[in-house]
């Protein structure tokens, strides 16, 4: 009876925690659906300003951009801090790179979507710095 | 390759690997998924025991009504 009351009061609070975070679980699914589409079909990329800025290296800015993504996502629904953190620290240079290339090869008619990922690569810096200092004080104290 | 393809290129390469070797670092140096999963168990035990202290106080407020209608009521027989 504890036990059970126990673990609906876990699944609880990671439901709770992955709640309070929705939006950098939008962003960690978002990066994952985006990534994965190079696998299917690597001239996927060709016409966008990432395949024609990076182009050999579009291949490896998938699976960053990919991997970042899933990792966000294992992290929030696993209640797991350092794996939220490593997908974040996967997850700004796919972002921060994508942002500059738009910025690079649209021009004007890129602004607001290079905006974006700049904007997203500044989110997942300061959200990566509040995870690190919470993941430091937790293993301080030995718990929250 | 023009100016532009490689200073995407020189990008991805140095912010790249700074965050492969950032999550690498991450992932050794922080807390175990074990450990994550205990403090989570330790909020989940300090929930239920919250909601068990809820509980018995709702019982005590309710003996505590019964023992005062009690008491009025033996007052009133006395009487």
């Amino acid at each position: 009876m504890a036990s059970r009351e126990r673990r609906s009061n876990v699944r609880r609070l990671k439901a709770d925690y992955l709640l309070a975070n929705v939006f950098e679980a939008a962003t960690g699914l978002a990066a994952a659906a985006g990534g994965v589409g190079y696998f299917f079909d690597e001239h996927s990329l060709l016409d966008a300003s990432i395949g024609q800025g990076l182009q050999s290296l579009a291949g490896a800015w998938s699976i960053l951009y990919f991997a970042g993504g899933v990792m966000i996502l294992l992290g929030l629904v696993r209640g797991s801090l350092r794996v939220e953190l490593a997908g974040l620290c996967l997850f700004l240079p796919a972002a921060l790179t994508e942002g500059a290339t738009i910025a690079l090869f649209a021009g004007s008619k890129g602004s607001a979507p290079g905006a974006l990922f700049l904007g997203l690569a500044v989110a997942a810096v300061f959200r990566g710095l509040a995870v690190w200092r919470l993941a430091v004080e937790y293993r301080e104290r030995g718990g929250p | 390759m023009n100016s532009s393809q490689t200073v995407s290129t020189i990008l991805l390469v140095l912010v790249g690997s700074g965050g492969i070797g950032a999550a690498i670092a991450a992932i050794v140096r922080l807390p175990r998924e074990r450990n994550s999963a205990a403090v989570t168990e330790a909020q989940g035990n300090a929930a239920t025991a919250l909601e068990l202290l809820k509980q018995m106080r709702e019982e005590r407020d309710e003996w505590r009504e019964r023992a005062l209608a009690a008491e009025r009521e033996l007052g009133r027989d006395r009487g």
